[in-house]
């Protein structure tokens, strides 16, 4: 089985779903027996999730609108 | 000469031909005519300059000679004479017990060749003392047929048997009658005042005698004792009967000599230099393309390491099944120095030379197995047209029985052979033996004169997804390879990890790389990696043009100029001088049998050296190397290939007038951009489309600046700033990337700006807490099975806010863009100018450390509200 060092070498590809077929087994084999790097794919993939629902850092219309308003107006005044 | 002074000796004879352009040797200890013998060190002369004679070394008899063990075994005791073309070793070291022996005369022959002609005599070492030499004294004693030549002083007889002549060596003495050059190279020779023991680097002591071509020819060729090492046998003179009555022994030094010299400069390497000793281990002899390359020893190291492992081990497949490959592929590219090189060696395997005919004109007639013959010719069709390689050809080839392991070995062998064959016509060597000629019935092969490329054989091929062959995993810590790879590119592309069925090849393949592309001593790495990528898009290697755009990336180049290389390089900002250079590499890669002397030639005018230029060939061959590889293998890509680049395809591959030899430009414009119309009339005026655009990219604009700054309030404040400046400058936007992807660069710098009026001096740069090699994620307890119930979304919103704020601004900005935005990867890289692993490498730590920061509120048995 590989050791936690080479699982976490294999992370980043295996959150995005982009390692090989052989890889993937290797890391799923060390995911069923290492508790510890199993806790880090399990909290890693709710982070993703979490983060990617939560529409943080949303600018609503009522904001941005404003904003470019006055962005025009004042092209459009140096325009004229 | 004081003969007692080692320093008085002809370490280095180079004997060229009158068109060389340098006549001066360049280096050593040499005689000047001029000066006193005490004054001769370290002299530079003008040295001969004939091309027609034949160099006699002669050390003459009646004389202790120190000799090491070998050579008086091979020479005194055995009789052992040396054959034309064959490499004869002889004991390099010093014995602490020297034998003696005496030696009636020591001679040595070099003939200068004809171009067709192409011997090579290598003789390691010849040492014995100059002491008490009386060489007039025993020539004029014992050898006929003498002239008499001046060297240093020095008065060297030859007795004429018709008539006395007396020639001084001077170019107006001695006559050319073969053009072409010879070089003789002479090392070591002992001291005899010194012990045995410090003799360990001893350089030949020799005595030069110049005679003429014929008058040995003639000797030699009906001596009963010399006539072994006769030397060419084409176009020989007509010779008469005459027996020399003196020569009692003959000694070849290490001779190197060639009537046509490579491309390049060539240097004298030790004999212990491991490819060296290598290639004369494997092969007999140390073979003319290794010699041309002697400028940059670390790539005849390189070529070493690949063909040590791919081509001169039995494997799965056998030697001789890998000479097969890399003969058929050398004449399908009728490449006259691989052909005659590896139609010796395969000789020398035992195949007879029938047989070797039958190949160089029709393989397919060649008396083939039915799964040989298969191999053969999935390789020609891979080293002939990569791109139309699919799985389909694998799986052909493990219907005829052939193993994983033993297919891998036939892709990679072929794509040793496009390298050599790269190489080959690269640097010009001259070949090793007499050239071998393609029979006049050669059979040309369908393929042949077809297109270069079709583009529905890439598409078919490429709907097909790899890798063809198994790539078991190979972890970097049990490869100590990865972590070269892993130090040097970031990451572990898939063209490596491909390649694990076999670590061995993979090994030595890295180890090549190594040594070709991380030194940055003589071309720096963005050129070295322009090659790789203009070289690779006219190869259409989608998978190498994506690796290199993003490792160009990686170095600081924008992606537009990445991609603006691969579709037209003659287009984009390189300098001239770069430009040339790729043409350069170009006509090389792909468009070898138009490639000359002349464009070594015309580099070297535009400011190049001779060692640059090498390293462009080798790299260009390292290039077609990978190439075939990657085609072979099916390796998926690790990036995707620039839009642009899959576009214009059809104009690069030959089947439509391509730009690169049609003359027409490709710009990177009409990529598929959703927002091209708008563009086009925003930048002719129309402020109601720029309206439109910004309203369009309001978030993506807001998000990259909140992710910078760090602060919502700052971000608002910016975004009228970037709103500005993307008007002021939509006019002097090209369409080289997208119009969002311009959009963010210029957010970025708003941001920048920003913050370094703050004098919070930010970067986003490659490197910049990239180096935390240690980084490792804390452990943390378990989260709970759906935790964001237990909070209200804006709760959760606020939580993730304050999270990613709390990142350090690099990881901050990749994880808003790619989690938050959600863009993909590849955009991330693209609109933050940051190489593909970087942004993967920043994702995972900042996702990491986000996941760090928000496990008090998620973790099992925590109930609350975000504090």
């Amino acid at each position: 089985m590989i050791t936690c060092e080479e699982f976490f070498a294999e992370f980043g590809d295996y959150l995005e779903d982009q390692v090989s077929p052989e890889v993937r087994k290797e890391l799923e084999v060390h995911l069923s027996q290492c508790r510890a790097c199993h806790v880090l794919y399990d909290s890693s993939l709710k982070t993703i999730k979490i983060v990617t629902e939560s529409s943080s850092f949303d600018l609503p219309e009522s904001v941005s609108n404003p904003i470019i308003d006055r962005v025009m107006a004042k092209l459009r005044a140096d325009r004229s | 000469m004081n003969e007692d002074n080692s320093k008085h000796v002809l370490r280095q004879v180079k004997v060229r031909g009158k068109r060389r352009s340098h006549e001066v040797v360049d280096s050593g200890d040499r005689f000047d005519p001029s000066k006193t013998a005490a004054g001769d060190d370290k002299s530079q002369e003008r040295f001969l300059y004939l091309t027609a004679l034949a160099i006699g070394f002669f050390q003459v008899g009646n004389q202790v000679v120190t000799q090491s063990h070998g050579i008086a075994q091979r020479f005194h005791r055995k009789r052992v004479l040396v054959e034309p073309r064959n490499a004869v070793k002889i004991g390099d070291t010093a014995h602490a017990q020297n034998e003696e022996i005496e030696l009636d005369c020591v001679a040595v022959m070099i003939e200068p060749m004809r171009k067709e002609d192409s011997p090579i005599l290598n003789i390691d070492l010849i040492d014995f003392p100059c002491k008490k030499l009386d060489t007039p004294q025993h020539l004029t004693s014992r050898i006929y047929n003498r002239r008499e030549i001046e060297i240093a002083r020095r008065y060297f007889m030859e007795h004429g048997c018709e008539q006395k002549k007396i020639l001084a060596i001077d170019k107006g003495d001695l006559d050319g009658r073969i053009p072409g050059k010879c070089s003789l190279q002479l090392h070591r020779d002992r001291e005899a005042r010194k012990p045995a023991s410090q003799n360990e680097h001893p350089f030949v002591r020799c005595i030069l005698h110049a005679l003429s071509r014929i008058r040995w020819m003639r000797r030699y060729s009906r001596s009963k004792r010399c006539g072994e090492f006769a030397l060419p046998t084409a176009n020989r003179p007509r010779l008469q009967p005459e027996k020399p009555k003196t020569y009692t022994r003959l000694l070849l030094i290490r001779v190197n000599c060639r009537a046509h010299m490579s491309f390049f400069s060539e240097v004298e390497l030790e004999d212990k230099f491991v490819p060296f000793v290598a290639f004369r281990e494997a092969l007999g002899f140390i073979p003319n393309l290794l010699h041309a390359q002697t400028l940059l020893p670390r790539v005849i190291e390189a070529q070493a390491k690949l063909e040590g492992a791919v081509r001169l081990q039995e494997g799965s497949i056998s030697r001789v099944q890998k000479e097969r490959i890399l003969l058929s592929i050398a004449v399908e590219r009728q490449d006259a120095y691989c052909i005659t090189l590896d139609s010796k060696v395969l000789s020398s395997l035992g195949a007879s030379e029938g047989q070797i005919d039958s190949l160089l004109s029709d393989h397919r007639n060649a008396d083939l197995s039915a799964t040989d013959l298969a191999c053969l010719q999935f390789c020609l069709k891979l080293a002939g047209h990569a791109p139309s390689v699919s799985s389909e050809d694998i799986e052909a080839l493990r219907a005829c029985g052939f193993q994983d392991e033993a297919i891998f070995e036939a892709i990679i062998t072929t794509a040793l052979a496009v390298y050599r064959c790269t190489l080959s016509v690269g640097l010009g060597p001259e070949p090793d033996f007499a050239l071998r000629k393609l029979p006049a019935t050669r059979i040309v092969s369908p393929r042949e004169g077809a297109p270069r490329s079709s583009l529905s054989h890439v598409h078919a091929a490429a709907k097909r997804k790899g890798p063809y062959v198994p790539a078991p995993y190979l972890s970097p810590k049990a490869f100590a390879a990865f972590g070269v790879v892993q130090k040097s590119h970031g990451f572990i592309p898939n063209f490596f990890r491909t390649q694990t069925l076999r670590p061995d090849l993979l090994e030595a393949e890295l180890q090549a790389v190594d040594r070709i592309l991380v030194p940055e001593d003589l071309l720096t790495r963005v050129q070295k990696e322009c090659i790789l990528l203009a070289v690779s898009a006219a190869n259409l290697n989608s998978y190498c043009v994506a690796m290199h755009c993003n490792l160009l990336r990686g170095l600081g180049m924008p992606s537009e100029e990445g991609d603006q290389i691969a579709v037209d390089y003659r287009e984009s900002n390189l300098s001239e001088a770069d430009k040339t250079l790729l043409d350069f590499a170009l006509k090389l890669g792909t468009r070898g049998p138009e490639f000359s002397r002349e464009d070594v030639a015309r580099l070297r005018a535009c400011g190049f050296t001779e060692e640059q230029l090498l390293e462009c060939e080798v790299v260009t061959a390292l290039n077609n190397f990978a190439n075939t590889l990657q085609m072979g293998l099916g390796i998926e890509p690790d990036f995707e290939p620039p839009l642009v680049f899959e576009k214009n395809k059809v104009f690069l591959s030959g089947s439509a007038q391509t730009p690169i030899d049609g003359g027409g430009a490709v710009h990177l414009v009409d990529i598929a951009d959703p927002d091209a119309e708008w563009v086009a009339q925003a930048q002719s005026g129309d402020l109601q489309a720029f309206e439109e655009l910004v309203r369009r990219h309001s978030q993506l604009i807001y998000r990259t600046l909140a992710a910078i700054l760090g602060n919502p309030a700052d971000a608002q404040d910016a975004m009228q700033d970037t709103l500005l400046s993307a008007f002021k400058h939509i006019g002097g936007f090209q369409r080289r990337s997208k119009f969002s992807t311009w959009l963010v660069s210029i957010a970025r710098n708003s941001a920048l700006q920003r913050l370094r009026r703050g004098k919070n001096l930010e970067s986003l740069d490659e490197g910049v807490y990239d180096e935390e090699k240690d980084f490792r994620p804390r452990q943390v307890r378990a989260w709970q099975d759906n935790p964001e119930q237990f909070y209200s979304k804006s709760e959760i919103r606020q939580l993730v806010e304050r999270g990613i704020l709390a990142l350090p601004v690099n990881y901050r900005v990749v994880v808003t863009l790619r989690d938050i935005q959600q863009l993909s990867t590849d955009e991330v890289a693209q609109q933050l100018g940051l190489s593909v692993p970087t942004v993967k490498t920043r994702l995972l730590r900042g996702r990491i450390m986000l996941r760090e920061w928000l496990s008090p509120h998620f973790i099992a048995n925590v109930r609350g509200i975000a504090q």
